[in-house]
């Protein structure tokens, strides 16, 4: 299961303008993470996104949220529900295609929820 | 160099997240709070110590003979009553208010009842130490080294569940540990609900990462992750890289050779992108 969802989050982490895919578990734990640019490109939000992650997943899972989304300069992260133990968080470039994208999270997130509900 | 021979853990799938198993002599926590499986992990590693032939010792302060067969005969282990007559395996009950870290009874127990190879439980760890403070590093370090000098132990620390491990009684076991195994269970019944995480692993490799686990009839604890670790151990060729920066092997300190021999059998995802920076130093 752990090697499936890591080509998952592979094929994910390689679309254009795509820097970091990880999966969260409900209490902030990243079960797997496949990043697509050097880290230390993206470390100052990884570690804000650290601090904040159990409070923002909280958020989702209480309030029911399909989805919320940040930004940092030119870098978003949007956050997708997969199940009600895990969330899929993505980290791309501002420009990159938002229509595309999003129905690119969402395969994957159903892939993703169909192996962790089995 | 050769390896010491490693202690299996009797876990489905843990060995090889362990490389290998436990050292011997070592101390091993797992750090779990309640219904993580703490209990079921160390009987796994008692009933493959009996299956191995080790001598097999189990203390707790909360079962005794009965409550550890209620255990494993729910979970089909129905062999464990014929270990306990047999004297293969030792099942000691103490009562926490009588018995401290230092307290002769205890290790004079261990050590009559220890040979060569033997495996020592203590389910849990926590009662012992619960009044402790920061000042008792030593005295707990020194109840560890014992332990090490009569088997290979496992250590049970139970997990607060407000989250806060800065308590001296959960802390120090995790300093002075061996090893340290976390088992998380936060109970919404899917895939990742129960994981485990090494924490540290002294004198070894360890895989990184988040491994889910089940809890099983007749098997006990059974991690995943295998198909997913032999993925990550895959695929460094280190002939290929010297190729690739056009570096004879002759050309290249023996010892930084082993390192990079070393780095590329370890199973790190980041390994050959080190190995092409360490090659890359001796030759600017």
């Amino acid at each position: 299961m752990l090697s499936a969802i890591s080509k998952i989050l592979e094929t994910l982490s390689m679309e254009e303008g795509v820097k970091m895919v990880v999966l969260y578990r409900i209490d902030g734990v990243p079960l797997c993470a496949k990043l697509n640019v050097p880290k230390r490109e993206i470390a100052p939000t990884l570690y804000w996104l650290e601090g904040q992650i159990k409070e923002m997943l909280y958020q989702i899972s209480s309030q029911n949220l399909d989805e919320a989304s940040f930004k940092f300069g030119n870098t978003v992260i949007m956050l997708y529900p997969v199940s009600r133990t895990t969330v899929l968080g993505i980290m791309a470039d501002e420009e990159a295609s938002a229509y595309k994208l999003d129905i690119d999270i969402k395969t994957s997130c159903r892939q993703i929820g169909r192996l962790v509900t089995s | 160099m050769i390896e010491p021979q490693r202690i299996k853990t009797g876990i489905l799938g843990l060995d090889e997240i362990l490389g290998g198993g436990f050292v011997p002599n070592t101390v091993n926590v797992i750090l779990g709070s309640a219904g993580a499986g703490k209990t079921i992990f160390s009987i796994q590693y008692l009933l493959k110590g009996v299956e191995e032939g080790n001598k097999c010792i189990f203390v707790s302060f909360d079962m005794d003979e009965r409550d550890l067969l209620r255990t494993t005969k729910s979970l089909g282990w129905n062999e464990v009553e014929d270990y306990i007559s047999e004297g293969k395996l030792s099942v000691n009950k103490f009562f926490a208010e009588n018995v401290s870290y230092v307290n002769n009874d205890l290790l004079n127990l261990l050590m009559s009842e220890s040979n060569t190879k033997t495996r020592i439980v203590i389910d849990s760890f926590t009662p012992m130490i619960s009044s402790l403070n920061f000042e008792s590093r030593n005295d707990v370090n020194w109840f560890f080294n014992k332990l090490r000098e009569i088997g290979t132990a496992v250590i049970t620390i139970e997990e607060p569940l407000n989250g806060n491990l800065g308590a001296a009684s959960v802390s120090l076991p995790l300093f002075l540990g061996d090893c340290v195994i976390h088992l998380k269970n936060i109970g919404y019944g899917e895939a990742f609900s129960r994981t485990l995480r090494v924490i540290k692993h002294r004198s070894s490799w360890h895989a990184e990462g988040v491994f889910p686990y089940k809890i099983l009839d007749g098997i006990g604890i059974y991690v995943e992750g295998i198909d997913y670790l032999k993925e990550v151990k895959e695929g460094i060729d280190v002939n290929e890289i010297l190729e690739e920066l056009g570096i004879a092997r002759k050309d290249i300190d023996p010892k930084v050779m082993e390192r990079v021999e070393r780095v590329a059998t370890s199973a790190s995802e980041s390994a050959r992108k080190a190995i092409i920076d360490l090659l890359r130093t001796q030759f600017k």
